[in-house]
């Protein structure tokens, strides 16, 4: 061990104890089951000593220290307030000072009963108050966001809020302004904090000054119950804490985890939870009788949907499982099984939009595969993201790779469109939508012409015929050379593009790196896990491989249909064919990537059962809709995009008579005949069954690989964090966040047009309409368009932009 | 309590409730002058030229408005409220626009015993101010320690100082100033220089280098 | 300045009175710029050596030894930067202005020896933004060195590299405080940092920085011309050389004043500045500015004004600014004035001294205004006692000074507030 890894010695009030070199005195104390009070200190922010608070005495120094800032030293004794009048009187005196100018708003003021200030002034604080005199006034409260209330006169100046904005978001729009007494949070007056983590600051606010417009005056902290929970609203995998007030969520707060979310989360997670309670919530089994629909008991509806299925089977008509990937990894595995076991085929799918073989493989691959954690970011040398706007699409994620680039590790971004989010030091490799895989195709040529031999058949036969441009030679050494320290993190964008997906995988492998595939959604690994696909069983394994379908037999005591099933999109082209089509937490008509042909395909389909939490495009038009329980009103498991299962815990009891999706699937298995786990503990056995330990990533078939469209200009979308999707139903002050739409087009492409130009932008699959706005963040020939409600536009498509006639 | 800017202690959020209506984009030799000053400073350390550039902008519009800090924060890559955070900190930057002639009275009390604040009261009485506004040419502000104190008491007409001055001849001058006077060379023999000009050598555009 | 009966000691103030000391021509037709040829055929270390053995000590206030701050520049960090602090900012001294305004190329000689003696090739003076004409002096100086090639590239044709950069303050006097001051030239809010790191490693631009006062360098070239021995031939054993020492308040004749270190407070007072103005009697005089950490009474002229000699009587040197008070002037005023400026300037990160000032200064107001309460005394000595060594930078500690000092020399003042319901004194 060498003299830096070496613990040191110290003592704290008598009591001796090793620590880590380098570890500061408050985080010492800590260990040993010592809280010396704090404003300014946190663990996850830099050092900055300001308040005074966590003053303490150390032997031999005259002046007391400030235990945030110092790092302890070896033999070093310390005494804190139980041991040093020294620190006593100083804390004392601090907090004396906080509050000459505080106000006594307690009573009204939401962090009563859980404020660090409260809470310090009781144990470490003088009784009283000598203070006669005026104190500071402010006006009060004003908001800085739309959600986000600033209260200046409560502020002790911790600057918790400036920093974490700086550092850990990179969103400064609050800062510290004027100087002494006069000091105050502030914004720029039209320049409001609108970053996507500025929840977090409230949270983190060791007072009131900063608090939530959602949650200004609905409950005190000990009027509330809470349920540790895990956030479904991307697949970072936040853990939260559920807050409940007389039978209502009335507010979500962030858990510390180190491992997963530090003690983050995006405002998406955080305040858009009304949807749960919202009065459109579907809350008891309806059918259609004579084309309406009428509430019926679960007993009648599970008993129509069972008979229906029966009667599907005798008539020799298959069915059919379409699910959505916001799905608890028990539903996922339920929906999985009873297509299988109870529907008897393999027509099942979980996706928006259908991917090339190389999305088979790599969905195949990823459950039994070791891939990236957070751990992995943590330590990586290069972290390179294709496919993906983290900040868009998996907010701690890119918190977590903007913290590692903090410390010194290079990331690229490759991509149409510059992330919405700031990492030091990033650099960007323009790629037009649909060029990626030709992009990688060259990557994995410039690797072979630097010597390496990790390349496997798939990605040598579709880089035939290659030449490695320019961008794709300074990926390449990038790449190479960083063995072992390298993380691809990979998004859904890029399934769309035949090749892509596989040739990353590939291509991670061949430098030794880490990979990394970033969903959108909450469930989606998890429903990979589950084999919510026409080829793929739990577990990775495939539907024809006999020994994979031989050990669920095993389980299941029903062997899987052997032959391949329908994805999505064939499923809805014929589904006419169908005896029933299942939805479970999917809304085809709305998300699906050709959303007529979803809606189509429900129309068609004889016998449509709805498992969801409203009437959307899709289950409005369904012949049985069965009320699901929504995240927060019931328990389970969620694996976030690492493959880390995470506890979900009931907060709330369900709205009306919702249940979980994988307990209405057991009822209508039972009642069909066919035996079926029924609770979670259950289902957990059978999974636990199935596991299959992660191995090291073998190469999946790429298939054919084509040329992107050159000339004129491509259409790049993607959906933004703050959208208009049904989840955000209620959440209205979190959707005054949400930025505007524009077109972004570059300054190159502009052809005559300026910032604010009202435009049209169509393409083969939709249109939008928009102000424009000229940005070098766009590649050229690339037109920008945000995903929202009713564009239909694909990324890749040939676009044209022309001028709105008013 | 009022501060020393005679600043009531409930400022308003950065630009709102300022009642003057906000100023025009910046020129085009202020964009110039503006890369010459990043330029002074090693690669990757334009926020240096931040405060000189905030006297820049003071030099051309009379104070440092909001539009400037826009532009400012545009040019080096910072968020308006990171420039907005730095202009507030600093007294030498304004909110509003001053005079042809700030004067700043020192009433420390080195300069109160030889009559600074008598002189500090005589002239908020004439110009019929307070500290911190303006009349006409006239800006008037009382400030900390000058540094001058063998010249007590000091005042200073856009940092020029002037030296022992009775209080009826500061007055004089100062008033003189207001009608529209050019003013008197002051303690070290050169006449102050309008405020604009004033800011723009303090920006550092006119330095050697 | 008129003349007094005692001599000064000039050194760094020997051109004040030549008409052209200001000027390249004048500067040099006095042995300007010799030093620093001297110290261009000389090694880095061999000029640390001489400033380490003279003794040299900071004039911004801190008193640290120079040679030996220099010397913690490590040899392998580079770029390095050397920076003038001329933010002179504390109440009651105006030497650095004087210094700056009168013998510019003596800045620029000093900082360039010590510039080439850390391996800085670039040298920063951040001037205060109020010193107009201090600066253009400096201005005209610099572009006289820059034509005249003792700036630039391969000054005085040695193949060193030196460049000069001007940077004004803005109106802060926090940012007289080193790390705040680094701040401030790196466009930020001029609050200090957090030390460990030091300057010294991690100092303007996260580079190694030496910070010293514009006094301090203006003392370099003489070191080097004449030798350590001869600067240790001034002043005392642990405070060697001379000093500029700043007279004003209620004196007949203020001004700068340069004597050896050890001259009594007596002889610059009474002698140099002919005593407390219109004959009356000297009630306190600080013998290091509004931040000496105690005020002195008439029974302290005696004491010989070092380091040393002041500490052991109960203040602090700082920068050497004498500022006198006569029996008329009512302590409490001055030292409400002295408490209004370190609120004002607090850069507000730290609570005791943004909270506590706040709570002294209406403490005090209260006292002017007939409110004064016989408690209060004991409250602000406790409020005095929960911002020293427990603020975040000296700031805070200099800030009770006034009313630490007051409360302790003047307890009856106070008293008399409050009995006669307001201030009994007119001035």
């Amino acid at each position: 061990m060498t003299a830096e890894q070496a613990p040191v010695n110290v003592t704290i009030d008598g009591v001796d104890v090793a620590v880590p070199a380098g570890t500061l005195i408050i985080r010492a104390a800590e260990t040993i089951g010592k809280y010396i009070p704090r404003f300014c200190d946190h663990p996850l922010l830099d050092p900055l000593g300001a308040c005074r608070q966590c003053l303490v005495e150390v032997e031999g120094q005259r002046k007391p220290l400030t235990a945030c800032t110092t790092p302890v030293a070896e033999g070093m004794v310390v005494k804190t307030e139980f041991a040093s009048d020294l620190a006593r009187d100083g804390q004392k005196g601090v907090l004396e000072f906080l509050l000459i100018n505080h106000p006594l708003d307690c009573p009204m003021c939401d962090k009563g009963g859980e404020c660090p200030l409260q809470d310090q002034a009781l144990a470490y604080g003088p009784g009283g108050s000598r203070y006669i005199d005026p104190k500071r006034r402010f006006t009060k409260p004003v908001p800085i966001s739309p959600l986000v209330k600033l209260d200046r006169e409560r502020c002790v100046l911790c600057a918790r809020c400036t920093r974490f904005s700086d550092q850990i978001a990179g969103d400064p729009f609050i800062e510290l302004f004027e100087r002494g007494a006069l000091e105050q949070v502030a914004i720029f007056e039209d320049e409001p904090y609108e970053s996507i983590f500025s929840g977090n600051v409230i949270q983190i606010c060791p007072v009131g000054a900063l608090t939530s417009s959602t949650f200004r005056f609905r409950a005190r902290p000990f009027d509330m119950t809470s349920a540790d929970s895990t956030c479904n609203r991307c697949a970072s995998g936040c853990r939260i804490t559920a807050q409940m007030r007389r039978g209502e969520l009335v507010r979500l707060l962030a858990k510390d985890d180190g491992d997963v979310n530090d003690e983050w989360m995006c405002d998406k997670g955080r305040f858009a939870y009304q949807y749960a309670q919202r009065p459109e919530r579907v809350v008891e089994p309806l059918v259609r009788k004579n084309g309406e629909f009428v509430a019926v008991s679960w007993a009648e509806a599970i008993e129509v949907v069972a008979g229906r299925i029966t009667a599907a089977r005798e008539a020799g008509k298959t069915s059919a499982v379409l699910a959505g990937q916001q799905l608890l990894d028990e539903d996922a595995y339920a929906l999985s099984r009873f297509a299988r076991t109870v529907l008897a085929t393999n027509d099942v799918d979980a996706r928006r939009a259908i991917g090339g073989e190389d999305e088979d493989g790599v969905l195949a691959a990823i459950p039994k595969t070791i891939t990236a954690t957070n751990q992995d970011i943590d330590s990586a040398k290069l972290v390179v993201t294709i496919g993906v706007d983290l900040h868009e699409e998996s907010p701690i994620v890119f918190l977590r790779v903007r913290k590692a680039a903090r410390k010194g590790i290079a990331v690229r971004e490759i991509g149409a469109r510059r992330s919405a989010g700031r990492v030091q030091g990033s650099t960007w490799t323009r790629c037009r939508p649909g060029a990626e895989a030709a992009l990688l195709a060259g990557v994995a040529r410039a690797l072979e012409s630097r010597g390496n031999s990790g390349l496997d058949p798939f990605t040598r036969a579709a880089m035939q015929g290659v030449e490695a441009t320019a961008e794709a030679q300074e990926l390449a050494a990038a790449l190479q050379g960083v063995h072992g320290s390298v993380v691809v993190l990979a998004g859904e964008q890029l399934a769309a593009v035949p090749g892509a997906l596989g040739l990353a995988w590939n291509i991670t492998a061949a430098v030794g790196g880490t990979f990394g595939w970033i969903p959108r959604k909450a469930g989606a690994r998890g429903a990979a896990w589950a084999g919510l696909h026409p080829s793929l069983l739990p577990g990775g394994r495939s539907v024809d491989n006999d020994d994979d379908r031989a050990a669920f037999g095993e389980v299941w005591g029903i062997d899987p249909p052997s032959k391949r099933g329908r994805d999505a999109r064939a499923i809805l082209q014929d589904a006419s064919g169908l005896g029933v089509l299942l939805l479970a937490g999917v809304d085809p008509a709305t998300d699906f990537q050709d959303r007529e042909l979803g809606a189509r395909g429900i129309d068609d389909a004889p016998f449509v059962v709805a498992l969801d939490l409203f009437l959307t495009e899709s289950s409005r038009r369904a012949d049985v809709v069965l009320p699901a329980a929504a995240v927060y009103e019931r328990g389970g498991t969620l694996q976030n995009w690492e493959g880390r299962p995470q506890p979900v815990r009931m907060a709330v009891p369900p709205a009306g008579l919702g249940q979980s999706d994988f307990e209405i699937v057991a009822q209508i298995a039972i009642e069909a005949g066919v035996q079926f786990p029924e609770t979670v503990e259950a289902l957990r056995k059978e999974m636990k069954a199935l596991k299959v330990t992660p191995a090291a990533a073998r190469p999946v078939a790429v298939g054919k690989i084509e040329n992107a469209a050159s000339g004129g200009l491509v259409l790049a979308t993607r959906r933004p964090l703050i959208d208009d999707g049904t989840m955000m139903l209620g959440a209205d002050a979190l959707a005054q966040t949400a930025a505007p739409l524009f077109v972004e087009i570059h300054p190159d492409d502009a052809r005559g047009l300026s910032n604010g130009d009202d435009v049209f932008v169509r393409t083969a699959s939709g249109e939008a309409r928009g102000p424009v706005r000229l940005t070098d963040e766009v590649a050229r020939g690339v037109v920008f368009v945000p995903g929202h409600a009713g564009f239909t536009g694909r990324s890749g498509e040939t676009a044209m932009v022309e001028r709105a006639e008013s | 309590m009022t501060d020393i800017q005679g600043r009531w202690m409930d400022t308003p959020l950065m630009g709102k409730a300022y009642e003057h209506a906000d100023a025009p984009p910046l020129s085009q030799r202020f964009h110039e002058e503006a890369r010459k000053l990043i330029a002074r400073y090693p690669a990757g350390q334009s926020r240096s030229a931040l405060l000189p550039m905030l006297y820049l902008a003071q030099a051309e519009q009379g104070y440092v408005s909001p539009a400037a800090m826009r532009e400012i924060g545009d040019l080096l890559g910072l968020t308006r409220a990171q420039v907005g955070a730095v202009a507030t900190f600093y007294t030498m930057f304004k909110r509003d626009p001053q005079g042809k002639w700030l004067v700043s009275v020192c009433t420390h009390p080195s300069c109160a015993l030889a009559g600074g604040k008598q002189l500090k009261d005589r002239l908020e009485q004439e110009l019929g101010i307070s500290c911190g506004e303006t009349a006409g040419d006239v800006s008037l502000e009382e400030v900390e320690c000058l540094c001058a104190c063998d010249g007590a008491p000091v005042f200073s007409v856009n940092y020029e100082n002037y030296e022992r001055m009775t209080v009826d001849d500061a007055v004089d001058l100062v008033k003189r100033l207001h009608t529209g006077e050019q003013p008197p060379p002051g303690a070290r023999g050169e006449v102050p220089r309008e405020f604009g000009p004033v800011n723009h050598r303090l920006s550092g555009a006119e330095a050697p280098r | 300045m008129s003349t007094s009966t005692l001599q000064q000691t000039k050194v760094v103030t020997q051109r004040f009175d030549t008409a052209d000391g200001a000027t390249l021509d004048g500067y040099r037709k006095t042995g300007g710029y010799e030093a620093l040829k001297k110290a261009l055929s000389m090694t880095p270390d061999q000029i640390i050596d001489i400033v380490k053995t003279s003794g040299l000590r900071g004039r911004g206030g801190a008193g640290f030894p120079t040679g030996t701050k220099w010397s913690f520049i490590p040899k392998d960090i580079r770029p390095s930067y050397l920076v003038c602090n001329a933010d002179e900012g504390e109440p009651g001294t105006f030497k650095d202005r004087e210094l700056m305004e009168r013998d510019p190329h003596q800045l620029i000689e000093g900082m360039a020896i010590g510039a080439y003696s850390i391996g800085s090739n670039e040298m920063y003076i951040f001037c205060r933004g109020e010193f107009a004409y201090a600066a253009r002096q400096l201005e005209r100086a610099a572009a006289e060195a820059y034509e005249a090639g003792i700036l630039g590239k391969n000054i005085m044709g040695s193949g060193y590299d030196l460049d000069l950069i001007i940077h004004r303050g803005a109106g802060a006097y926090i940012c007289g405080e080193e790390t705040a001051l680094l701040e401030a030239i790196e466009g930020r809010r001029g609050q200090p940092r957090l030390r460990p790191p030091f300057p010294a490693t991690h100092g303007l631009f996260a580079k190694p920085t030496v910070v010293n006062n514009v006094e301090t360098f203006a003392c370099v070239p003489h070191i080097v011309t004449n030798g350590a021995d001869w600067f240790k031939g001034f002043g005392t054993e642990k405070s060697p050389g001379t000093k500029m020492f700043c007279l004003s308040g209620d004196v007949e004749r203020p001004g700068n004043y340069e004597v050896p270190f050890g001259t009594p407070a007596r002889d610059l007072i009474e002698g140099f500045a002919g005593g407390v103005k219109g004959g009356k009697k000297l009630k306190a005089f600080t013998p290091g500015g509004a931040s000496s950490t105690q005020f002195f009474g008439p029974d302290k002229l005696d004491t010989n004004m070092d380091w040393e000699s002041v500490m052991a009587a109960g203040s602090l040197l700082g920068t050497g600014a004498i500022i006198v008070f006569a029996e008329d002037v009512c302590m409490i005023r001055a030292a409400l004035r002295y408490t209004r400026f370190y609120a004002h300037e607090s850069c507000g990160k730290c609570t005791p001294c943004r909270e506590g000032t706040y709570w002294m200064v209406n403490t005090l107001e209260r006292f002017e205004n007939g409110g004064g309460r016989p408690e209060d005394l004991k409250i602000m000595d406790d409020v005095a006692g929960n911002i020293i060594g427990r603020s975040f930078c000296a700031l805070g500690d200099f800030s009770i000074a006034p009313v630490t000092s007051t409360i302790k020399l003047f307890a009856s003042e106070y008293k008399d507030h409050i009995e006669k319901g307001g201030c009994p004194f007119d001035r």
